[in-house]
């Protein structure tokens, strides 16, 4: 394998009859994979606001989706009176959305 | 001696921030992988990247499941304190690890608002609480 000088762009070797240097764009090939890692990392809108409960995903206690925040810890937060905002902060992967849901579900789960 | 975490999900930013202006490296487990992964993924990662798992999640103290993790779980209630709680103990926690890295053991510990729990593993199925501060 063979790589150019970064600066004057010369190929220092693969010059024989038999050899053919391939060009690959590192650096593209870089941003690209950053750009991919990047999307992957969002969480998609249609999770938030959502409740789900996966067997290998925080010891399968239930979830907001797309995150590993269990609603158990969002309630507790909630009991303890911390202001909404202040939760938004300390977790910043969690949405109002997500935080009124979680409300509700344990409401209801406690019926 | 740095501490390396790896900061789970569930803790708070602002103990991660303060872990970090202390000169410690934190790495949040979104910046490493997809949010919402599996527990698995999770202790591969820390494995892999010899990173401690700091998470409030209890469940990561199962050595059945995870036999070869290095955790600090804190259960701190209420949660606003966390930092106030860290700051009283965080010499405590330092040692302890540096006691691991010279000693070649796990850093396995828990954290409540009064008690910092050390768990010596001689075996993955043994667990012997050696102090409670």
């Amino acid at each position: 394998m063979f790589f150019s000088d970064p600066i004057d762009r010369v190929v220092p070797a693969g010059t024989h009859p038999e050899q053919t240097v391939a060009p690959l764009d590192l650096q593209a090939i870089e941003a690209e994979i950053a750009q991919q890692a990047e999307r992957l990392a969002r969480r998609s809108p249609e999770h938030q606001g959502r409740i789900v409960r996966h067997r290998r995903v925080a010891h399968a206690q239930p979830v907001v989706e797309g995150t590993r925040i269990p609603v158990r810890l969002i309630q507790r937060l909630l009991d303890e009176a911390l202001a909404l905002n202040a939760i938004l902060e300390a977790f910043p992967s969690l949405t109002r959305k997500d935080l009124d849901v979680a409300r509700n579900w344990a409401s209801s789960h406690a019926a | 001696m740095v501490i390396t975490l790896l900061q789970g999900e569930s803790t708070p930013k602002q103990l991660a921030d303060w872990l970090l202006q202390r000169g410690h490296w934190v790495i949040p487990v979104t910046q490493l992988l997809p949010q919402g992964l599996s527990d698995d993924a999770v202790v591969a990662v820390a494995s892999r990247e010899s990173l401690i798992v700091l998470t409030c999640d209890q469940d990561f103290r199962n050595q059945r499941r995870h036999p070869l993790i290095e955790y600090l779980v804190v259960d701190i209630r209420p949660q606003q304190d966390i930092v106030v709680v860290f700051e009283r103990i965080i010499q405590l926690l330092e040692a302890h690890y540096r006691w691991c890295q010279s000693n070649g053991q796990r850093f396995c510990a828990t954290m409540t608002r009064n008690r910092y729990t050390v768990y010596l593993w001689t075996r993955v199925d043994t667990e012997r609480r050696i102090a409670a501060a």
